[in-house]
């Protein structure tokens, strides 16, 4: 569902619903018989409201302080620019590629100790899926880990599984990630390895990729 | 489904699991691109394995240093999917060998 629909079906439901609380009470309350309730000045007017406006002006009052507050939302975006290196004359030239780019917020940071606590943002869909993202760990002289942080566990990973507290949004992992050195074990030498045969796909060309 | 062939689907599926978990081996490799001063580390690319029984392995991100990639799995002939992006994917097929490591020789990725 687009969010224009979802847009205009909201602005819809708040021109609709109200009317039948508004019937109810208009339709079973005495307009002389209910009390009536005196505003504050707003711009030197004083707005006073009898019988079943002033039971719907309460009701009002009380659903917007019971509304609910979770408003925060993301949307993804496109970034794009260019990345220039300034150097001293006599410098080698840099190589684009050694360039470690981050986004900040969030700042992920691992503690003295190797503890962690990040604040990730995980994209829900409109019908309420979590498409948890993976987390991905580097060092120089130790293997990179990939841990999926969603529930749904395939071979391939990490055999770490996080535990869910999907009410206060958090996942944390009860046993350590475990980073390994790239001395453990066989040495990995590229040249003595399996050759990977392709299967008949062609190789994309730079030109094509966005 | 009668509850001996409830128990008996129960256990096959127990031992399938801990079959597969005692014999997976890390099949590694590494991918890198050419550019004009020779060739760097592809990083930050998505990898995973195809088996038409055991289905798609979870994604493998290449490490920031050289661009290598870690994936267990039980012993098998598999495709190496290579993510380039969400529509674009390079695709071979490799054996994941019953020994610790499986080494695949580095691929080149545009």
């Amino acid at each position: 569902m687009s969010e224009t629909l979802v847009a205009v079906l909201v602005l819809m439901a708040i021109a609709i619903v109200p009317i039948v609380p508004a019937f109810v009470l208009y339709k079973y309350l005495d307009k002389q018989s209910a009390a009536t309730a005196e505003g504050p000045a707003v711009y030197g007017l004083k707005v006073k409201l009898g019988g079943p406006a002033a039971v719907y002006a309460l009701i009002f009052v009380a659903l917007l302080y019971e509304r609910p507050r979770e408003t925060q939302h993301f949307h993804t975006w496109t970034v794009e620019g260019v990345i220039a290196f300034e150097q001293a004359p006599d410098e080698a030239e840099a190589n684009v590629n050694d360039v470690v780019a981050r986004v900040v917020p969030p700042r992920l940071t691992v503690f003295h100790g190797g503890g962690f606590s990040w604040e990730v943002a995980v994209t829900e869909t409109d019908d309420g899926r979590v498409q948890f993202p993976d987390l991905q760990l580097d060092a120089r002289g130790f293997r990179g880990v990939t841990v999926p942080m969603g529930p749904n566990r395939t071979y391939g990973s990490v055999s770490v599984v996080p535990e869910y507290d999907m009410k206060h949004r958090r996942i944390t992992f009860k046993s350590p990630i475990v980073m390994q050195s790239v001395s453990v074990g066989k040495a990995y030498f590229g040249s003595k390895a399996q050759a990977a045969a392709p299967v008949a796909t062609p190789v994309p060309a730079l030109a094509v990729i966005k | 489904m009668t509850r001996r062939d409830f128990v008996a689907k129960v256990l096959m599926v127990s031992a399938l699991s801990a079959t597969l978990r005692a014999q997976q081996t890390i099949v590694r490799g590494r991918l890198f691109r050419r550019g004009p001063r020779g060739e760097y580390p592809a990083t930050g690319i998505g990898v995973r394995l195809t088996h038409p029984r055991y289905g798609p392995s979870s994604l493998s991100y290449t490490d920031s240093y050289r661009g290598m990639y870690y994936l267990s799995a039980p012993p098998g002939e598999y495709t190496l999917e290579i993510w380039l992006s969400k529509d674009q994917v390079m695709r071979f097929t490799i054996r994941a060998l019953p020994q610790e490591f499986t080494d695949i020789a580095p691929i080149q990725v545009p």
